[in-house]
């Protein structure tokens, strides 16, 4: 094994790991970052949109330029990074770690502290077919064409209307691809309307209480079949119908991917607000799994925005215990990135996600 | 905000309410824009990069903005700042004419003189137009205006250029 | 699937011209995108076989989450090409269930 030189671990370079890496080494402390893909930056590699939020955070920035601005927070002196590597497993009590190193071997470590954020990963629905070549979720569609420059494909249908099928079909539109329908189970959008507005006004037509019923093809996606759905989510007789793609694009949406937290024994809980099961974790973001803290969409699905914050504090509240900087500056700095995240939640947007911390906060893990 | 919106998932200028368009005196002064932002989200760049301070958010920044029109310089830089895309503006001309300014990330851009389809908010044609001008914008949201009859500056929110 | 060319916000740096083989064709593709990318755009959707049905399985998340895009590259199967760049004179293979582990 590895004698260490590092005193954190952070695994994921998204917005959460990476604002945890700024405050980590804003107060002198040594980090190791691992991340598996080839760019740090997590989702926002890949959002080529402004993005909302108040000015603090970046807001109305491309999600594309705020690694970069990120990264400038950081002293590279005191960041290590493996990135095309993957966390592979945490054993504690010593917190051992192994990682599969530049995706070629595998390395060990020990450190007293860590850090996941690794994000979320996407939802697959049910349907007839659902498997085929062709099949993407909406943020392999954004790979593809925003981070690796690809048409995805010429004739799309997407299939869900939260925030994020939304902007991918008007990434989509900038990629030179058609959309030829936006379909939505529920009966109503859920995404902003803003955003909505944008990509009707351009000519994608969006069905409500619409799902898919079955991709058409043998070896790839030729079609699809579409059904409307009734007020109780049952598919209306007579209703389908057949549409000519080449891409099935789901954004149905996202689930946290904490199994590393599960592998190293934090407890879970069921908060259906955060995205389901979620590992327990304390205003601190500390785990139940002593020196072990989650942040961003990995605890709970929500907004680069959020997730940054959630990082910060990850970060000062590792700070404060290693005595890098005096209680009362800690107290003063986590004071302040709490109250940004009542602001950030306090709209109507952010009811689902307060009262799933409220939950969160009334349960202990056992 | 009613269901209903959410349910078709786009705005009709009666969604978007008589108060929040400036008054046909102050459009045929100078432009105004019209903040089509009827949602509580968390978003504030229109209030920040107003260079006069004319656009309001306030403290909660789930707050629709508000625009002081008289402190308004036209200048535009709100309708490539919006996040949502969501404001444009609008000048009635002597001739009976109205120019529409709109946020464009789409490739290519337009080019002056290019005739358009005018698209309502729902994306159906509803007049044609001319392109009167062209901004670029070095963070790549410009802004496109065209020309179209007075009757339609409420609702035509789209450009489709016409192949040349 | 073509590249794009233009493109409103986004410009795409192409680096040096590599060439990888897949199932014996030698594929041209650029060096920084990742094994799918190259796939991609030489039309190869069906990357694999399911273990269990048989089918023909493509790319599902493009950030090494789900397993859907395991391949044999370079005589290691299961490896996921969504995430890993290529290289010069790489070797891929589909990959049949659960793939072959060889002996070097
Ligand atoms: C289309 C779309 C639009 C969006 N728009 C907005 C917006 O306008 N405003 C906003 O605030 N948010 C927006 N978001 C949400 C935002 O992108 C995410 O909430 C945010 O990126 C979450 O940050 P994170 O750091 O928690 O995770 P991620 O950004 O997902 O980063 C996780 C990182 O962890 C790495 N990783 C995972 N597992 C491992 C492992 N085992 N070992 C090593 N590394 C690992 C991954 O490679 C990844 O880089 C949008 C999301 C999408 C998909
Ligand atoms: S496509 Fe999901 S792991 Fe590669």
């Amino acid at each position: 094994m590895k004698t260490d030189s590092f005193d954190v671990l952070v695994i994921g370079g998204g917005p959460a790991g990476l604002c945890a890496c700024a405050e980590l080494s804003r107060c002198g402390i040594k980090v190791l970052l691992v991340d598996e893909g080839p760019v740090l930056g997590g989702q926002l590699v890949k959002q080529t949109h402004k993005f909302f939020g108040s000015r603090e955070h970046y807001a109305g920035v491309r999600g594309i330029e705020i690694p970069d601005k990120l990264q400038e927070e950081i002293d590279e002196k005191l960041i290590t990074v493996y990135s095309s590597s993957t966390v592979v497993g945490i054993y504690p009590p010593n917190n051992n770690v192994l990682i599969y190193r530049d995706q070629k071997k595998v390395e060990e470590h020990s450190f007293k502290y860590i850090i996941i954020a690794t994000g979320a990963s996407e939802n697959m629905i049910l349907f007839e077919n659902n498997d085929l070549p062709g099949i993407y979720g909406a943020g392999a569609v954004q790979t593809l064409m925003n981070q690796y420059g690809i048409i995805p494909g010429k004739n799309m249908l997407m299939v869900g209307a939260g925030n994020i099928g939304l902007i991918v079909s008007y990434q989509l539109l900038q990629a030179g691809c058609r959309v030829k329908k936006l379909i939505e189970a529920a009966p109503s959008i859920g995404g902003y309307l803003v955003h909505a507005s944008k990509i009707i006004r351009m000519g994608i037509p969006v069905q409500t209480s619409t799902t898919i019923l079955k991709a058409i093809g043998t070896e790839k996606v030729e079609g699809a079949i579409t059904v409307k759905l009734d007020e109780n989510w049952n598919q209306i007789e007579g209703t389908e119908e057949e549409i000519e793609v080449d891409t099935i694009c789901l954004s149905v949406g996202l689930a946290p991917s904490y199994k590393l937290a599960v592998h190293a024994g934090c407890k879970q809980i069921f908060i259906r607000e955060l995205g389901g099961m979620i590992p327990w974790r304390n205003s601190s973001q500390e785990t139940s799994v002593n020196g072990i803290y989650i942040a961003g969409d990995a605890c709970g699905v929500e907004e680069a925005s959020s997730a940054m914050i959630e990082g910060r504090l990850a970060g000062l509240n590792i700070a404060k215990c290693m005595k890098r900087l005096s209680e009362k500056a800690c107290n003063e700095k986590i004071d302040d990135n709490l109250i940004s995240l009542d602001k950030l939640r306090s709209g109507p947007f952010g009811e689902r996600i307060v009262e799933g911390i409220r939950k969160l906060e009334g349960k202990s893990y056992e | 905000m009613n269901n209903d919106i959410r349910k078709k998932g786009y705005l009709h200028y009666r969604d978007i309410g008589e108060s929040r368009f400036p008054a046909e005196e102050l459009i045929k002064e100078k432009a105004l824009p019209v903040i089509e932002c009827i949602e509580r989200i968390p978003c504030n760049p229109c209030e920040t990069s107003c260079p006069k301070g004319a656009i309001v958010v306030g403290e909660n920044i789930n707050d629709l903005p508000v625009c002081n029109y008289s402190l308004c310089s036209s200048c535009g830089i709100c309708i490539t700042r919006c996040p949502g895309l969501a404001i444009f503006m609008v000048k009635l001309t002597e001739k009976g004419s109205a120019v529409i300014s709109i946020p464009w990330e789409i490739y290519p851009l337009p080019e002056k003189g290019d005739r358009f389809e005018g698209l309502d908010r729902l994306g159906n044609k509803i007049c044609e137009g001319e392109i009167t001008s062209i901004r670029k914008i070095n963070h790549k949201t410009h802004i496109v205006s065209g020309e179209v009859s007075a009757e339609f500056y409420k609702e035509v929110r789209h450009f489709k250029i016409k192949n040349k | 699937m073509d590249r794009i060319k233009n493109h409103p916000i986004l410009d795409f740096e192409k680096n040096e011209k590599i060439t990888i083989s897949f199932e014996g064709r030698e594929i041209e593709c650029f060096r920084g995108e990742t094994i799918v990318s190259a796939l991609s755009v030489a039309g190869i959707t069906t990357l694999r076989e399911n273990v269990k049905t048989h089918r023909p399985q493509g790319l599902f998340c493009a950030i090494g989450k789900c397993s859907s895009c395991l391949m044999e590259v370079n005589g290691v199967p299961n490896v996921r090409t969504c995430i890993v760049l290529v290289e010069d004179g790489m070797t891929v293979r589909r990959q049949n269930g659960k793939g072959v582990l060889h002996e070097d």
